[in-house]
Order: structure tokens, then C-alpha cells, then sequence
């Protein structure tokens, strides 16, 4: 189930939360748990025996390593934790890619293997990587294992950060599974930030989809550098709105369950270098590289040339993580390269120069890092790299002026609310004029309103909805 | 502030659960005329259909169509993009003064189907004894150019039209881009309206005319004047399949001309195999299409008995542009047969050696004529 649906909005939505509230503290996480299984199976019918599997599996493993690190059984504790996560990243590679491998092994000539009917589980690359942080954790003493198994499969598939983040790290929210209290300020708060996002992702990335789509299907001979452009500022726009917005949707549904979710987003495009946009951009998936990979290979503790090693091994996972096809192997190499120089010497050299030009820098990666992001077919991807650096193509035509005028207001809002901009005035205003907290809140309050009818027109309208995680 | 929250969490659930109720308790509906399309109804529970996902899917779409405030709620969304700026909107252009123009673009165009067709055409042409006219409306982007957003992309029609005289030279094709191009010229057709309508596709019935009038030069008839014909305003009300697309709250309805003689009247037709009396179909007056007034919409074939004091017989093969320009010709022949390909399977080579026609008049909108994958059947 999508969230920026009306199934999920009028029926799933207020039916579960109802429940929720309604119900007794003790009965809520198995509650918590059938409505996530629903929401599951809306989507996944028949693969959702995978994740049933995962949980299962990773309950008695999780069991078993804590069991043997309890009885002070190093070496066996150690194989149970070693075969657990070799289980979980090979249902993981299994799923996502064996049909990967076996094209790579076609194009070497040497042997034809027939491509196998997968279908990607949706959510699969999320709930792995939880469960791999949960036996990490026990493994490594920084949680208890889990006794419950209600509980334990609740925390796997709860369904706001089910099928597209964020990655919650089971000593995160482990005291929260067994007591968490919910004020009527969470539920109101939560109701505002899911609405926010819902916005995000309905009135801006869904706009900034449709005209990226647009650009990207032109042909060569229709297309133009300010075309070419424009299309990567419109993807880069949707696919910071749409995630961002999911993120904001699960952490605000979070909230009136009772949980604290880490932030995902932390106005990545306001950053003046890559290895600041990194610290800002889908920062649970980065922690857990650094916590899971990064770190337990020796991080920055054995020499430079390992730790160079360590770092382009954490990105061109991360790169594969997004999908599997090349162009994501590219695009997380592209960032090691990137971050690589700037620890070696880029970073002091952008501390000389203007403010605005660090911007200009990071914005420029940023968004050329998304188009390598954006197209999967690799002729496609230098064929619009080559547009986009103008070879071949005029500066501009009168489609490009045309798609210019018509959506600069779209681009400009984005480009707005991308930043810290529209917070930092609201907390300015409501200190000078001195408002008191009930005229923020029912200002708000009436901001979302506005945002939930406008976002639900456009759903009830609209025909392009995609999220562009799912595939992750 | 306790009190603040609860109020607030409150209204928004009621906003969400409210019309989820309404769509299981309110009758559902079949048909939206506003936008001109079957809506999604709730499907039956198939086991296999839910393992597959499609169950869903229905579901999902059941949802959006079924919302009980769906007319405004479209409104709202198309209000919003026009307050972004946005300049075309579900494939129409919000074109000027209150003009919806169907967007069409090169990539719109498939260039092999054209040249299929005006093959299949070249070769029907060469084969008949009739006197064979072509003419192929230029759709109302063209037309109206002037009228488009500023910068707009819309299809190249020149290098449509040369393609056209490529294939099937110049002889019998009557070209409107000229006429049709001058914005209602009021001296002439006093008309009152422009020659296309403002919220539909079609031309209206002074676009007609000035077609009739062309046609009227090529095929030797003397044309009549615009007013001898009669023409009543016989609704002000038309929302046609433009406005469908863009659903804008601020719309103007057109008005929709009918010429009024004895005739259009009095004509006999055949409409795929029934009989009738009148080319004009009132009930549709009260309906959303009603464009259909003019005989009632497509048929596979139909057969006019004029009443006209002439020998002469003409044979129509048409998209719905023909309803509104067949009635000028009512005078100018005994017998008309209009066959629209699209719903007619049988040969058409059939009707023409049992027919005896004199002329034979090919009438298409060129984007429809493009696009039209019906044309094979012009050599069966």
C-alpha cells in the first residue's frame, strides 16, 4: 500500500490508528504487528512469506547468538552471528541480484544461463538491513536479544518504515518496543509531520516527477542544454521531495505510535561539500554502513591506504544497495572518488573560496550525480550527460523556454523549501511578534489542513504517483 | 493545549475516515460524464486476483473514481496548477481567452501510420470511377495557433501537410489550413462563434461552413449562403472533451449552431440498420456529449435519403468532423452514405460498386486520420 493513496488515508490509516488508541498498551505491538502484515501483503501477497522467513529465522538466530554470548560461548556465538548474516545478505542478494550476476556472467561469452523469474520483494533491501543490525547488535552486546516474538516481527515489518526507511537500528528503539508513551501533543504532532510529507511528496515530487519523466523520454532532436537541465533539476528535486517526504510521512506515524525515529534528511541540498551532503542525505543508511561496514573493517584506525580501501568498498555497496545495475555501481564510485579527494586536499581548498561557489560545487555533483542515479540504461545516461554539457544540442528552444516560464514558480517553491528557509522564518515571527504556542499551533494546524485537502485532490486527480524507493 | 491537540487530531481523522466511509456506503458510480469516462468500481474478491495484486489495483483505482467529492476535488487539483503556472494540463493547453486546445506534439505524430494511411488512401483513390476529395481538417493547435501559450511546443503541421501532397499529389485535396486560420470571420458566416469550439475538439458550424464552402469550389456546387441555412443556437451549455481533460472550475461553456431547414428535418437515414427520420438527435442536448446532437454520433454506416431534386450521390468516409458539415450538403444530393471505419467491418468496396456514387469525400481531422488504424479498410 502506498501511503499517498486513499486507501491507505480514508481506510487504513484512521481504521489502525483507531484501533491502536483504542486498544490496551499491552495488546498494541501485536496490533501493530496484523496491521503491518496487511499493509505488507496489500502490496506483496506472495512474497511476503520471504519476510516471515526473515523474521523467523532472524528471531531464533538472534536467540542463539545471545544465548551462547550468555553462557560465555565466544567461538560459538561467533559461527551462529557468521552464518545468521551470511543468511540475510544472501536472501538479499538472491532477490535482488541473481538476475544481475547471471547478465554479467552472459556478457563475458563464456557461459548462457537463461535469466530467472525474480521479482524483487518490495521493502526487501530495508527489513534485511534491520535484521542484520538487530543480530549485529546482539552480537556485539549493545542490545539484549529479543524474548518476544511478537515483539521481534513488529519491530522487522512495522509498517511506517516497512518498505522504504528509515533503516531503524534495533538499539534504537529497543526500549521502545516494551514501554513507549503517547501524549495527545505526539498524535498532533505526528498527524502534522505525516501531512508535511504527504505535501512533499504529492505537491512537489509528483509535479517534479511528471515534468523530469517528460524531458528525459524527448528525443535528440527537441532537446536542448536548458532542457537537459532542467529534467536534472527536476529529478533531483523529486527524488529529495519524494524520499524526504516518506521519510517524514513513516517518522510522523512513528510518533503516534509511540516511537522516535532517527532523522533521515537534514536539508541535504544546503550543503557546501559532498561529504557534508552525506552527513545530511538518508542518514540512517549511512550510519548503518559506517556502524555495520565501515567500522567493523577498520575504519580509519589501520593506515590510510586501508582506510581508502574500507571507504570505496562502503560506497560501491552503497551504490549497489540502490539497485542492481551498473549505473548504481557508478554512481556510488563517483561519490567515493568525490568524498576520496576531498579528504585528501579539496576540502581545504574549498575553505578558501566564497561561500556561494561551495554551494555552486555541491549542487553541481549533486545533481549530475543524480542523472548517473536516474538512468539505468548506460547509453541513455551519457547520451544526456553529453546534452547536458551541451554537445550537439543549441543552448536553448522554444520548448525549453517554454517549460522554463511554466514551472519556474514549482522550481523556485523547491528550491525553497528544500532549505531551512521556511523554519527559520516561522521560528523568527514568532518571536518578534511574541505569538503564544496556541497561534502557532492552529497556524500550523490550518497549513496542514490546507496541504491535506490540496494533496488529496491532486492524488484523486493525479496519475503519476510513484515512489521512487519502492524499488529498493 | 491538551485540549488544542485532541481538537485538532480529531478533525483531521474525521477529513481522512469520513469519506473512506462514504465510499463504502454511497452508491457507486458508473460513468463520469464531466470527464467523459467509465469510472473504477469496487471489484469482487477472486482469490487469484488478490495473490496477483490486480485486486488491488482495482481497489486502489475503485478509491480515487468513487470519491465522493471527486468533480471538486479534480477542480481543486487543476485550480492549484494553474495557480503554479502551469500551462497545460491532462494533455490540453489552457490556451487564450478561455480556449482548451488539445495538446499535440511531434512525438504524438507517428510518421509510418500517416504515410500508411495516405497509402492505403493513394490506392483506394486510383481505383475509383467517382470523383474522389480529400480534405483533412487541421486540428485546432494549427489553426489556432495564435492562441497557444507563448513558446508552447505543438506538432509541425507544414511537414505533416507536405507529407500528405508527397504521397497523394494535389489533385482533389481541398486544404483548409487558409480558410480555417482567420478567427471567426464574422462578415461572411456571421457567425458567432470562432470556428472551433473552446472547450471541445471539434470544429463548430462556422468552422463547418467555411469547410462547405471550400468543398462546394472543388466539387462544382454553388455554395449557399451561411444564413439561407438557418442556423439556431440549440444549447449554450456544451462542456466538450478538452474541458474533460482540464476539468477548470472557471470554464465557459460554448454554444453549440445547428442549421434548421425543412430538410435536416425531413431527411430519412439508415443508422446502421435502423431507421429514422431527422438528422438530429435532441436527447443529447441533455447529456455531456452533446456534439451528438448531429445524428446522434458514429455509426458504422449511414444512409441519408435528402429529398433533393438531383441526381448526384456522395459517399462520406469520416470521423465525427463530418456530423456537423454533412447537413450543408443535404441539398446538393439525393442520397449521402457516410461510413466511419472505425465501427465498420464490412468492405467498403462493397457499398461502392453497389452505389453508383459520383463523389466520394475522404473528411478526417488530420491528427485523427494520422493516427487512425482503421484504414486498411478502405481496400477491403
Amino acid at each position: 500500500m502506498v501511503f499517498s493513496s486513499i486507501i491507505f488515508l480514508c481506510v487504513f490509516m484512521p481504521v489502525t490508528f483507531a484501533v491502536y488508541y483504542l486498544c490496551p498498551a499491552k495488546a498494541r505491538n501485536l496490533l501493530l504487528l496484523i496491521a503491518s502484515l496487511v499493509f505488507y501483503a496489500w502490496g506483496e501477497p506472495v512474497y511476503i512469506i520471504v519476510m516471515v522467513f526473515c523474521i523467523v529465522f532472524n528471531y531464533f538466530a538472534g536467540r542463539l547468538v545471545f544465548i551462547f554470548k550468555e553462557a560465555s560461548m565466544p567461538v560459538k556465538a561467533e559461527i551462529s552471528f557468521i552464518i545468521s548474516i551470511i543468511a540475510d545478505v544472501s536472501i538479499l542478494l538472491f532477490f535482488k541480484y541473481t538476475n544481475f550476476f547471471i547478465e554479467i556472467i552472459n556478457n563475458t561469452g563464456f557461459k548462457e544461463m537463461p535469466v530467472l523469474h525474480i521479482v524483487l520483494p518490495i521493502g526487501i533491501s530495508f527489513y534485511t538491513f534491520q535484521a542484520i543490525s538487530y543480530i549485529a547488535d546482539v552480537y556485539m552486546g549493545n542490545a539484549k536479544a529479543q524474548k518476544n516474538i511478537i515483539n521481534f516481527a513488529m519491530y522487522i515489518c512495522m509498517f511506517p518504515q516497512l518498505i522504504a526507511g528509515p533503516v531503524v537500528r534495533y538499539n534504537q528503539i529497543s526500549n521502545e518496543i516494551h514501554t513507549r508513551k503517547i501524549s495527545g501533543r505526539d498524535t498532533a504532532e505526528g498527524l502534522q509531520k505525516f501531512i508535511t510529507g504527504l505535501g512533499k511528496k504529492v505537491i512537489f515530487a509528483n509535479q517534479a516527477g511528471e515534468l523530469w519523466e517528460e524531458i528525459s523520454n524527448i528525443t535528440a532532436s527537441g532537446s536542448s542544454v536548458l532542457i537537459a537541465w532542467l529534467g536534472a533539476i527536476a529529478y533531483t528535486f523529486q527524488i529529495y521531495f519524494d524520499f524526504s517526504g516518506y521519510s517524514d510521512m513513516a517518522s510522523g506515524m512513528g510518533q503516534m505510535l509511540g516511537f522516535k525515529f532517527p532523522e533521515n534528511f537534514n536539508y541535504p541540498y544546503q550543503s557546501e561539500s559532498i561529504t557534508e551532503f552525506w552527513r545530511r542525505w538518508h542518514i540512517s543508511l549511512g550510519t548503518w554502513f559506517k556502524e555495520y561496514v565501515y567500522i567493523p573493517l577498520g575504519g580509519s584506525h589501520k593506515g590510510f591506504p586501508r582506510q581508502a580501501c574500507n571507504l570505496f568498498i562502503v560506497w560501491t555497496l552503497t551504490g549497489l544497495w540502490h539497485g542492481a545495475s551498473w549505473n548504481f555501481i557508478i554512481w556510488g564510485i563517483y561519490f567515493f572518488v568525490l568524498l576520496f579527494m576531498e579528504k585528501c586536499f579539496l576540502l581545504k581548498l574549498l575553505n578558501k573560496i566564497p561561500k556561494i561557489t561551495r554551494h555552486i560545487y555541491a549542487l553541481f555533483f549533486i545533481t549530475a550525480g543524480w542523472i548517473i542515479f536516474a538512468c539505468e540504461d548506460l547509453n541513455k545516461l551519457f547520451n544526456y550527460l553529453k546534452t547536458m554539457a551541451g554537445a550537439g544540442v543549441p543552448l536553448f528552444n522554444n520548448y525549453a523556454v517554454y517549460k522554463l516560464y511554466t514551472n519556474i514558480l514549482l522550481l523556485l517553491l523547491m528550491a525553497i523549501c528544500s532549505t531551512k528557509l521556511p523554519v527559520n522564518i516561522i521560528n523568527r515571527l514568532s518571536i518578534k511578534f511574541k505569538l503564544n504556542e496556541i497561534i502557532i499551533f492552529w497556524t500550523k494546524a490550518a497549513f496542514t489542513i490546507i496541504l491535506l485537502i490540496t494533496s488529496m485532490a491532486l492524488i484523486i486527480n493525479g496519475s503519476y504517483n510513484p515512489f521512487l524507493y519502492f524499488r529498493f | 493545549m491538551q485540549k488544542t491537540y485532541k481538537i485538532y487530531s480529531v478533525i483531521i481523522f474525521l477529513m481522512l475516515s469520513l469519506p473512506g466511509l462514504f465510499i463504502f456506503i454511497l452508491p457507486q458510480h458508473n460513468f463520469s460524464s464531466n470527464e467523459n469516462r467509465y469510472l473504477n468500481k469496487l471489484p469482487g474478491i477472486k482469490p487469484d486476483e488478490i495473490l496477483s495484486g490486480s485486486f488491488q489495483e482495482k481497489v486502489s483505482d475503485a478509491f480515487n473514481d468513487q470519491f465522493f467529492a471527486r468533480g471538486f476535488m479534480t477542480g481543486l487539483s487543476t485550480s492549484f496548477k494553474k495557480s503554479l503556472g502551469f500551462k497545460d494540463i491532462g494533455g490540453a493547453y489552457l490556451a487564450k481567452d478561455n480556449y482548451y486546445i488539445e495538446k499535440i506534439t511531434d512525438n504524438d505524430i507517428s510518421k509510418d501510420q500517416l504515410v500508411k494511411n495516405l497509402m492505403y488512401l493513394s490506392y483506394f483513390a486510383t481505383n475509383q470511377e467517382a470523383d474522389v476529395y480529400t480534405m483533412l481538417v487541421p486540428s485546432p493547435g494549427t489553426s489556432m495557433e495564435y492562441k497557444l501559450p507563448a513558446f508552447a511546443p505543438f506538432y509541425n503541421a507544414g511537414s505533416v501537410y507536405n507529407t500528405v501532397y508527397t504521397v497523394l499529389g494535389k489533385k482533389g485535396i481541398i486544404d483548409l489550413r487558409k480558410v480555417l486560420k482567420s478567427p471567426g470571420n464574422s462578415n461572411k458566416t456571421s457567425s458567432q462563434d470562432g470556428f472551433y469550439f473552446k472547450t471541445d475538439h471539434h470544429w463548430t458550424l462556422s468552422g463547418a461552413y467555411a469547410a462547405y464552402n471550400e468543398y462546394c469550389k472543388t466539387a462544382g456546387i454553388k455554395p449557399q449562403p451561411y444564413n439561407s441555412f438557418n442556423p439556431v443556437e440549440v444549447t449554450n451549455n456544451f462542456y466538450g472533451t478538452t474541458y474533460s481533460k482540464v476539468l477548470d472550475f472557471t470554464a465557459k461553456p460554448d454554444s453549440i449552431y445547428a442549421i434548421n431547414t425543412d430538410q435536416a428535418e425531413n431527411a430519412v437515414l439508415i443508422c446502421d440498420g435502423k431507421k429514422r427520420t431527422g438528422i438530429y438527435n435532441k436527447e443529447y442536448l441533455n447529456k455531456k456529449d452533446k456534439y451528438s446532437y448531429f445524428f446522434g454520433g458514429n455509426y458504422g454506416r449511414t444512409d441519408i435519403v435528402t429529398g433533393s431534386n438531383t441526381e448526384l450521390k456522395l459517399l462520406v468516409l469520416k470521423d465525427s468532423f463530418a456530423n456537423s458539415f454533412v447537413p450543408f450538403l443535404l441539398k446538393d444530393y439525393s442520397q449521402i452514405t457516410m461510413i466511419d471505419a472505425r465501427y465498420y467491418d464490412s468492405g467498403i468496396s462493397g457499398i461502392i460498386s453497389s452505389g453508383s456514387y459520383d463523389h466520394i469525400l475522404i473528411l478526417y481531422e488530420i491528427n485523427n486520420f494520422a493516427g487512425d488504424k482503421n484504414l486498411y479498410k478502405l481496400l477491403k
